[in-house]
């Protein structure tokens, strides 16, 4: 079984999927009637382009470019309490 | 033989993860209100995010083509997953929270709403706001605030 | 095969255009800044695809992490709507 093959066309048919999901995100961050919305959709936008990433990265044969989906992941989270202390406190405390 | 098994094992569940995302992302696009996008939002991110990080890190493992380099690679991978696994639920209440006490946008029509019942009255936080300030000249009645009541 | 990660970089780059110009237009302020941190997001993946891992570590600490925590405070410290002309 050749392993570099069967992952192309692994990869080959996820990305697809993955770039699909993309526009439908972007479409509802588009849309969507309050900044919740916008703000829902950027957290799941930025949560799946991590884990793309991490695919990707194993194509591309480099570790230093997988190392992005950490630091992706972790401040996609700081915007959403950045937001809920805006809400319901009315001031934020950098 | 069992470099094999992992192998199908994780692209299966890359390819079932994309399957979620995409899933997710027509929920979220036509849903009605904020709550039940949120509920396709969960599904996007432990369904369509953690899920496929581990069958990477899985695939990764065995992956020769990448040299001595995949065991960083799945290092990194089970990383993340762990990471996303521990934020993304935090991440989506704390967000559920400040559209539901905040009032932001406007409410679905719901039947029953057993939160607000469970709430404090206006009366009682004006009461408890009145004997933890301690201010005896002030008349008017303190608006129901959440930072008020904290501290 | 080897053009589909090209595909997907015309995508992104192409909705990061769209969200920034949304951004430019919004009057109100935390919406705009809601779209901004959507259009970098995009950005980030565009970086990534052109291989610079560099490029992205930064490009991420700034415009998501601390772009988008200094203008909220100076939203929270000045006023939410844009008025006037």
């Amino acid at each position: 079984m050749n392993f570099e093959s069967a992952f192309l066309n692994v990869l080959y048919f996820s990305a697809v999927i993955y770039a699909l999901a993309f526009i439908l995100y972007g479409i509802r961050a588009i849309k969507g009637p309050t900044t919740a919305d916008i703000i829902l959709a950027v957290d799941c936008l930025s949560f799946d382009m991590a884990a793309f990433m991490v695919v990707l990265g194993i194509y591309f044969k480099s570790i230093m470019l997988a190392s992005g989906a950490i630091i992706l992941a972790l401040w996609a989270f700081m915007l959403d309490v950045y937001y809920t202390k805006y809400v319901l406190y009315g001031e934020v405390e950098v | 033989m069992i470099e094999e098994v992992i192998f199908i094992i994780g692209s299966i569940a890359i390819l079932l993860g994309a399957i979620y995302d995409l899933i997710a992302a027509i929920g979220l696009l036509r849903f009605g209100d904020f709550y039940m996008r949120s509920h396709a939002a969960t599904i996007g991110t432990i369904g369509g995010a953690a899920f496929p990080v581990f069958g990477a890190g899985l695939v990764a493992l065995v992956y020769h083509p990448l040299g001595s380099q995949r065991f960083f690679m799945a290092g990194i991978a089970f990383t993340v997953g762990v990471l996303i696994l521990l934020i993304a639920p935090t991440g989506s209440h704390s967000l559920v929270s400040a559209v539901y006490f905040g009032k932001v946008g406007k409410k679905p029509p719901l039947v029953v709403d057993q939160l607000e019942e469970d709430l404090p009255r206006r009366e009682d936080v004006a009461e408890l706001v009145r004997e933890h300030e301690e201010v005896p000249g002030e008349e008017e009645e303190p608006k129901f605030s959440f930072r008020r009541v904290g501290r | 095969m080897i053009e589909l990660h090209l595909l997907i970089l015309v995508i992104v780059v192409s909705f990061g255009f769209v969200f920034s110009y949304l951004a430019m237009k919004e009057h109100d302020l935390l919406k705009a800044l809601a779209l901004s941190s959507v259009q970098s997001t995009f950005f980030a993946l565009g970086f990534y695809i052109l291989a610079a891992p560099d490029i992205v570590l930064a490009y991420l600490a700034i415009a998501v992490g601390a772009y988008t925590a200094l203008v909220i405070l100076a939203i929270s410290k000045t006023e939410r709507y844009e008025v006037g002309e």
